[in-house]
């Protein structure tokens, strides 16, 4: 086919184009997956003493504060957009070398939830993943692997700062771990589906 | 000059179908310089693939163009990578040469051959190469087509646009294609 050609199809398609809006696609995954953990996973009875307490407050925050980076990363304007998996892999680091002094001074890996913890996550995630990847598939994405791992880890960070609400597991040998491995199960989801559905 | 191609393509994101093929058009002159400095020489042969991929990714995704900012180095960051794509399959194809395999009764290979669209076509069903193929030749007269394909318009702008999404997609997925006769 000739390029004119193609470009005479092009221009027949009436369709308008698709933009990304990532950030109007989320929001209402976001909204369900917060709904869910208040009705039905139930935020913990306790939890306004709780968050003050120093190891409640960093199950909290740790997850809201890597989901606010993998957005913002995920949320700049191509073609300057670069995601670099450096941070993460720093946070990632640091949170194994404090699990391993919570392990060593005698902390409680298993607890009582850990494979509710290892489910919930990635369920919870889902309504925030989905339709984030669907957003990017509208745009432009040189390294497609890598924007899925980004969009997985926004939504598992995103799903265990709200699991975080219903969770009254405080060691942090626990939730170093079990978090930490649940956003890891969404990160490698995203980049399998990155993979197969994002590209330029 | 970038300035005019930038508005044409805006008028086109804005409806303005004429303005967008214009648009078109003058870009791919420059994505054809584009390919031909990103190609090495053996493969120079490729740029107009290259150009056409990179026409249809610049279509479908043209919603993630933010129109306040340059065209250009968007166009040129699809243009390299759809270069990448094809020097990553010609050097597949360089390791694994069909001919090493007559056994499996492939066709002759033309080294020369730059239809890789053209390929990509034959692997969607006859309807949607249909619709792209008529729609290429003889432009868009909606009613003819509507009563040829028997879709109503709306139905008709729908298999249209789902034809060239499965077109790109078949286009990306060259490594997963095997000759079959």
């Amino acid at each position: 086919m000739e390029t004119d050609d193609l470009i005479a199809v092009l221009a027949a398609d009436k369709v308008a184009p698709k933009r990304p809006h990532l950030a109007r696609r989320v929001l209402p995954g976001l909204v369900l997956s917060a709904l869910l953990v208040g009705l039905v996973w139930q935020i913990r009875p306790d939890w306004a003493q709780a968050i003050l307490r120093a190891p409640v407050l960093v199950k909290s925050l740790l997850p809201l504060a890597l989901a606010a980076l993998a957005g913002a990363l995920l949320l700049r304007r191509a073609p300057d957009r670069r995601l670099p998996v450096a941070p993460f892999a720093m946070v990632a680091a640091m949170a194994a070398c404090g699990w391993a002094v919570a392990v060593a001074t005698g902390g409680d890996v298993m607890g009582n939830s850990a494979l509710q913890c290892l489910v919930s996550i990635p369920v919870l995630a889902l309504p925030i993943g989905l339709p984030l990847v669907l957003g990017l598939r509208h745009r432009v994405e040189p390294r497609p692997a890598r924007a899925g791992l980004l969009a997985g880890l926004f939504a598992g960070a995103a799903a265990t700062a709200l699991y975080a609400l219903h969770c009254n597991e405080d060691g942090a040998a626990f939730f170093l771990l079990w978090y930490g491995l649940g956003i890891a199960i969404c990160g490698f989801a995203g980049r399998v589906a990155g993979r197969r559905m994002l590209g330029v | 000059m970038d300035a005019e191609i930038e508005d044409l393509m805006r008028q086109g994101l804005a409806g303005d179908r004429k303005a967008y093929a214009r648009g078109l058009a003058r870009l791919a002159p420059r994505m054809r310089a584009m390919a031909l400095r990103d190609l090495p020489a053996p493969m120079r042969h490729m740029a107009e693939d290259v150009v056409q991929e990179a026409l249809l990714s610049i279509h479908l995704k043209r919603g993630s163009w933010d129109v306040s900012r340059p065209l250009m180095p968007w166009v040129r960051i699809i243009t390299k990578h759809k270069a990448i794509d094809a020097i990553r399959a010609g050097a597949r194809r360089q390791h694994e040469p069909i001919e090493n395999h007559a056994h499996l009764g492939a066709p002759e290979v033309d080294p020369l051959e730059s239809l890789h669209i053209e390929q990509a076509l034959a692997r969607l069903s006859d309807r949607d190469a249909a619709l792209v193929r008529e729609h290429a030749v003889h432009g868009a007269d909606a009613e003819t087509l509507s009563s040829r394909f028997d879709l109503g318009p709306g139905a008709l702008r729908v298999a249209l646009h789902r034809a060239l999404r499965r077109l790109s997609d078949a286009a990306r997925k060259d490594e997963e294609w095997k000759p079959t006769t």
